[in-house]
């Protein structure tokens, strides 16, 4: 069965998360969008753990679900199309390590990911000597990546460990600012027990290609959600049977049952090109590189984005792609899209929701309206303007303005528009 | 590095009696081991040195330098180690617990009916004990026959007893030492000075090395003058003052030395990085915990999304900063607000949760076999249903927090980790964390960056009533310990407001003459006035 995998995302107890984040919404909006294995995020926060020991329950080999009698209401508020679908929890979270090593502070976001409880407390136990779990779903701990990867491999055999978005510039491996350049630096003898990476928004494999480095791992992408509707904004598609075993085994080896991943336009993530946001300075990083990465506004060095990080790694061509190499798959949100169609600027509008909960209800979850459902179908259940949008999004024919210094890009399905997205955002 | 001419002077000190002055951050403890090294290249025997510290810790630290010389056998030793070692030797010594002594003296305190606090009673028995020439209140005199006649019956010794013991066995016997090196000599007291007096009579290489000017435990009986009487004892005695600082930076040295009328001991400056001293008014503790919070953070540049920037220093980490109080209880609102901003930290010197007597009963009940391979979950449901426990307090709910990580795991298991938790609850040198501490607890560690909390009259100096101004110099020597922890910068956090009662900035601040001020204060929010409207209803 292909598996939509979405495993790195926050719980409410997280900070800047929305107050949504609970478990309920995970049923029901991994279950909208279309998800199948949906990670709980933020184990090693006591509530949030105490409330996962408490409304989940063991399914499948390492896998979760919730509670008849919590789902049973969720269910029956959720549209036919989508009710029986598969949900599964596994146990994860993100942990911030903040540190020194080579005599610079290192600021690496990680992911770990767990089969069973029982290697979850051992891990808190160990963690919870080292720094403070309480005061955030996502900790903070002073302790090296290498390190909190050695305890985490030590707490459970079946624990895995994925560096989180590994581009962005102020937290993570490759980071600009506060990363390494090389798997090695950053894990020493323990990058042998790197399988993955996680690419984050504001890359796509085409751009993890070129990095030589990064050869025989496998690129994984999810969500990191914040809220809700973000959940499943990126993904992996695993053809496996419903076992924490197995999938952790095709993301470990990258093998054909990894099918690829489904990804947000890297241009739209926050980070994707250089820039200053205060100044409204975006750059291409050659362009930059021209101005010697100084911002000509400011006179300041400009916050160097995800593509910029990329070219200096990079061993190879931007063209490059691998003989053999997994599926990519790129998406637009459906409420983004509806939000166009309609013309109306807030995706949160309660029209977008409107319409975002009808089409859900006639032909099923997100992911299926985006990937499969047959384009006369759409137009059906949604007009045809509708049925354009989703076209142009399936064959790529987009308008794509890129983010960066933390402004989020702008896609847009319909050209010729003037970007007025893009104005709001420079004022 | 090479030593300078003065470390060099000690080091290379030939026969006869030594002192030795070294400050804050002169490399005394890398002098020390040089010359233990030197000796023992010379040829003398690693069982004719004894080198003794105060703290464990130091002792580590010391060995660990010597390692290349380990099979010497060089003796190095805290006082108490040094007399159990030896004692233990004749016969299985018992030394009595925390518990059980405190639990001795509660009852014989309840007994002769003394209006103190557990803590001063053990003090006052503690030093009539081991300053064999002070004379204490008439109480003491009590209540120390009664505790010594109970450890008596109970066949235990106390810490004070096993210096007391010692030192009556080294007016017979002769220990062998050629050499005697006593490190931090500022904080001997009476027992321990006529412990090294003894050793004379074999050796007249008795060298001592210390500073003062960070003389902090007189209250626990060490010998406020124990420098002049050295000097009065070893009349032909030589002195070294090593007069470079390596840690701190020229404004650091510059001001907490102003805090010392003698210019005798002037510190020379080795590094050349300008760094800051700085008073910052506060409105009260919360702003005061706020600045530090955010002061942290934009060092560390940042520590989420939110608040990334450019400001911060590529090079800082949680492990640069320390926040120094004077009394736990004017760290309160700090802790608390660190332990809400999620950075990784650690509190030194802090009642441990395993220290609350609910909390150790519960512990006791659990140690007893039958639980042992139960689930700790199961067991504590029992046991706190029985519910004579549950006197609420935040030490037990703490513990309860504390626990909920665990309740899987067996009992034994569990025990396991308290125990380890339990010997590792001190400074950490390895951990990556923030650390937050007393004054006291700060002597011999060193940050970039400090934060004196709570820099006002009744904090620094703290100071109990009727209490003399010997007090007086003590306090201020503890305030020079704490500023001269800073390496690069320090701050001195005065706070116009402290638990609601307006405050005056410490005396100590006339003292700090030219020294930058900065004042902190935000804009009075509207919002508060409708907060303050609901109460009239």
């Amino acid at each position: 069965m292909k598996l939509i995998v979405d495993l790195h995302l926050h719980s409410h107890y997280s900070r800047a998360t929305s107050r949504d984040m609970d478990l309920s919404s995970l049923y029901s909006w991994g279950k909208l969008k279309g998800i199948n294995i949906i990670g709980s995020g933020d184990f090693t926060h006591p509530l949030w753990l105490a409330e996962l020991k408490e409304k989940l329950e063991p399914a499948e080999n390492g896998l979760f679900k919730l509670k008849k009698k919590f789902s049973d209401s969720l269910d029956r508020a959720l549209p036919k199309s989508v009710r029986d679908s598969v949900l599964r929890f596994v146990l994860t979270v993100e942990i911030s390590n903040i540190y020194k090593r080579g005599g610079k502070v290192r600021k690496v976001h990680n992911v770990v990911i767990s089969s069973e409880f029982k290697s979850v407390d051992r891990l808190n136990a160990k963690l919870s000597k080292i720094g403070n779990l309480k005061s955030d779903g996502r900790p903070i701990l002073g302790l090296d990546s290498e390190e909190l990867l050695k305890i985490a491999l030590d707490s459970g055999s079946g624990n895995f460990f994925i560096p989180a978005h590994i581009w962005t510039p102020w937290f993570s491996m490759f980071g600009s600012k506060s990363g390494f350049d090389s798997v090695e630096e950053a894990f020493g003898e323990s990058s042998k027990y790197i399988y993955a990476v996680e690419t984050g928004l504001s890359s796509d494999p085409y751009m993890n290609w070129r990095v030589k480095d990064l050869d025989g791992l496998t690129l994984v992408s999810n969500s990191d959600a914040h809220s809700p509707k973000k959940l499943g904004r990126e993904a992996n598609v695993i053809d496996c049977g419903i076992d924490y075993d197995q999938i952790m085994g095709a993301i470990k080896s990258g093998d054909e049952r990894f099918v690829g991943t489904i990804e947000f336009y890297p241009e739209e993530g926050k980070y994707h090109y250089d820039g200053h946001r205060m100044c409204s300075v975006c750059m291409a990083p050659e362009e930059a590189l021209k101005n010697n990465n100084i911002c000509p506004k400011c006179g300041e060095p400009l916050v160097l984005g995800v593509m910029h990080r990329v070219n200096d790694l990079s061993d190879r061509s931007s063209e490059y792609k691998p003989k053999k190499h997994k599926s990519v798959e790129y998406i637009v949100p459906l409420d983004n899209i509806i939000a166009e169609t309609l013309g109306i600027v807030s995706v949160n509008a309660k029209s977008v929701t409107g319409v975002y909960n009808e089409l859900c209800a006639l032909l099923g979850s997100e992911f299926s309206i985006l990937r499969d459902v047959n384009l006369a179908d759409i137009e059906k259940a949604g007009g045809v303007r509708l049925k354009e949008a989703i076209e142009r999004m399936r064959s790529g024919n987009l308008k794509i303005e890129p983010g960066y210094d933390g402004v989020f890009g702008v896609v847009k399905v319909f050209e010729g528009k003037d970007s007025s997205n893009q104005l709001a955002l420079d004022i | 590095m090479e030593l300078n001419s003065n470390q060099a002077k000690f080091v290379d000190y030939g026969e006869g009696p030594l002192f030795v002055i070294a400050g804050p951050g002169t490399g005394k403890t890398r002098a020390l081991v040089c010359r233990i090294e030197k000796l023992l290249r010379n040829g003398v025997g690693g069982n004719e040195i004894l080198a003794l510290t105060f703290t464990r810790k130091a002792c580590f630290e010391i060995k660990e330098r010597l390692s290349g010389f380990e099979d010497k056998g060089c003796g190095v030793h805290t006082f108490h180690s040094l007399a159990y070692e030896y004692l233990n030797r004749f016969s299985d010594i018992d030394i009595v617990n925390n518990d059980e002594r405190s639990k001795m003296l509660r009852n014989l305190k309840k007994k002769y009916g003394l209006d103190l606090s557990d803590r001063e009673v053990s003090l006052a028995v503690s030093n009539k004990k081991a300053n064999l020439l002070a004379s204490a209140g008439g109480f003491v005199e009590n209540v120390l026959k009664d505790y010594n006649r109970l450890l008596k019956q109970r066949g235990l010794k106390d810490y004070d007893d096993l210096l007391l013991d010692y030192l009556r066995y080294l007016k017979k016997a002769k220990m062998g030492y050629k050499w005697v090196l006593v490190d931090e000599f500022q904080d001997v007291n009476d027992v321990q000075y006529e412990i090294l007096k003894k050793f004379e009579k074999e050796t007249r290489n008795i060298n001592v090395i210390g500073d003062p000017n960070q003389s902090i435990y007189t209250f626990r009986g060490s010998i406020q003058s124990v420098f002049k009487r050295f000097e009065l004892d070893f009349p032909d005695s030589e002195r070294i003052f090593f007069d470079k600082n390596y840690r701190n930076s020229r404004e650091i040295i510059g001001f907490s030395s102003r805090l010392f009328e003698s210019e005798a001991y002037k510190h020379e400056p080795v590094r050349q990085e300008p760094g800051r001293v700085c008073v910052m008014y506060v409105a009260n503790e919360y702003a005061e915990a706020r600045w530090v919070v955010n002061f942290i953070k934009k060092r560390m540049g940042g520590l989420d999304l939110n608040e990334v920037g450019a400001q911060g220093s590529a090079d800082v980490g949680f492990g640069d900063f320390a926040i120094v109080y004077r009394t736990h209880r004017i760290g309160r609102i700090v802790r608390k607000m660190i332990e809400e901003s999620g950075m990784p930290h650690q509190v030194v010197g802090e009642e441990s949760i395993f220290e609350n007597s609910e909390v150790k009963k519960v512990l006791s009940i659990l140690s007893e076999k039958r639980y042992f391979h139960m689930k700790l979950g199961v067991c504590l449901e029992e046991i706190l249903k029985k519910g004579e426990f549950v006197k609420k307090s935040k030490k037990f709910d703490d513990f309860l927090n504390y626990v909920s990580l665990y309740l899987d795991l067996d009992v034994g298991a569990f025990l396991n980790i308290v125990e380890d938790v339990r010997r590792n609850e001190y400074y950490d040198k390895n951990a990556d964390l923030l650390t937050i501490m007393s004054m006291h607890a700060s002597k011999g560690l060193e940050f970039r960056f400090v934060f004196v909390i709570g820099f006002e009259e009744g904090a620094i100096p703290y100071l109990k009533a009727g209490e003399d101004d010997g007090r007086l110099d003590e306090e201020k020597r503890l305030l020079y310990v704490a500023m001269t922890r800073a390496k690069d910068e320090l701050y001195l956090m005065s706070s116009l407001n402290r638990d609601g009662a307006n405050c005056q900035i410490s005396r100590y601040y006339y003292e700090l003459e030219g020294v930058e001020v900065e004042r902190v204060f935000r804009k009075k929010s509207s919002k508060r006035s409708k907060t303050t409207q609901i109460d009239l209803f």
